[in-house]
């Protein structure tokens, strides 16, 4: 008994961009420890 | 029910990664200024506690060189300490002595009054004195006088003596002429002439009853206690004496049964004749 797929909502669209979101901001942070050179301020 | 819960947690996931987001972003473009300004604190706290550092190390110097002048402060007035308790033995000592000079003082105003008094009496016997003095000055210019009398009268007696000096030697000129005269009548003049012997003179002792001087003072006769019937007679010498001390000779003027008046010889007087003196005829 499978499902059938479904097309998708704007609630997954939400998914995408809330992802899309913490993605940019780990590369924010990525940069931003990049700067110290991994060791800290 | 689970449809709304999984809506609404898609719409939380979604608001806190947009969160996340933005604070990561600001985060990477306002980390250079923080950073900046945390440095620029670093280095102000670190000039606020190098001027602490200085700050304490100065006080510490402040409080050394305080406690060596507390320490200098407190020798300072363990020797004033010192030099009061030697002030006050001083003190002390000087009262003592204080008070023996003022003893000293009070016996030296004593002694001073006691020499005053003593010095007013020795002015007084001094002005007595000097009035004895000028008596005796007076006394003595009478004596004086009266040796310059004396003197004339020596010289008198002087011109006298000379006088009879030469009537002497013209009276032994006179007794050589006799003599040559009794030699040419055969006489020789060194033959003894015999005559009258005196009569015995007896022992006879007798007590002097009286005395009298005449006016001028210068012939003094006695009575005595014997007389003829005593055989006594005129011009017998007698000797008046008292005890063992010989006083006079005298010679009889008058005479009576049981009295006689004798007449002292001056010239032999070594005291004065009282009544009760002892006369005898012979020693």
């Amino acid at each position: 008994m499978s499902q059938p797929n479904s097309d998708p909502t704007v609630y997954d669209g939400l998914m995408f961009v809330s992802l899309a979101s913490v993605i940019v901001g780990i590369v924010f942070l990525v940069m931003t420890l990049g700067q110290y050179g991994w060791a800290g301020p | 029910m689970n449809n709304v819960v999984g809506k609404m947690l898609i719409v939380m996931q979604l608001v806190f990664s947009l969160l996340f987001m933005c604070f990561a972003g600001a985060v990477y473009t306002f980390q250079g200024q923080w950073r900046t300004k945390a440095l620029a604190q670093e280095a102000l706290v670190e000039e606020k506690e190098k001027q602490y550092d200085d700050a304490v190390a100065a006080r510490n110097r402040e409080t050394m060189q305080l406690t060596a002048i507390a320490e200098a402060a407190e020798t300072e007035r363990g020797n004033l300490n010192a030099q009061l308790e030697a002030a006050e033995t001083q003190a002390a000592t000087d009262q003592a002595l204080h008070a023996a000079v003022s003893l000293e003082r009070d016996k030296a105003l004593a002694d001073s009054e006691v020499a005053s008094a003593e010095a007013a009496a020795r002015i007084v016997e001094a002005n007595a004195l000097n009035k004895e003095v000028r008596s005796q000055q007076l006394r003595i210019s009478a004596l004086v006088a009266d040796v310059q009398s004396v003197e004339n009268d020596l010289l008198d007696k002087t011109g006298k003596l000379a006088s009879a000096v030469e009537i002497e030697e013209q009276h032994l000129s006179e007794l050589g002429r006799m003599k040559d005269l009794l030699r040419l009548n055969d006489i020789d003049p060194g033959q003894m002439v015999v005559g009258p012997v005196p009569a015995k003179v007896e022992k006879v002792d007798g007590k002097i009853r009286g005395t009298r001087r005449n006016t001028a003072r210068t012939a003094e006769l006695a009575e005595i206690s014997i007389g003829s019937d005593d055989k006594v007679y005129a011009n017998q010498l007698l000797t008046v004496y008292r005890k063992d001390k010989y006083i006079c000779t005298a010679r009889v003027v008058e005479v009576f049964p049981d009295v006689a008046i004798c007449l002292v010889i001056e010239k032999t007087r070594q005291g004065n004749i009282q009544k009760g003196d002892d006369v005898t005829t012979k020693l």
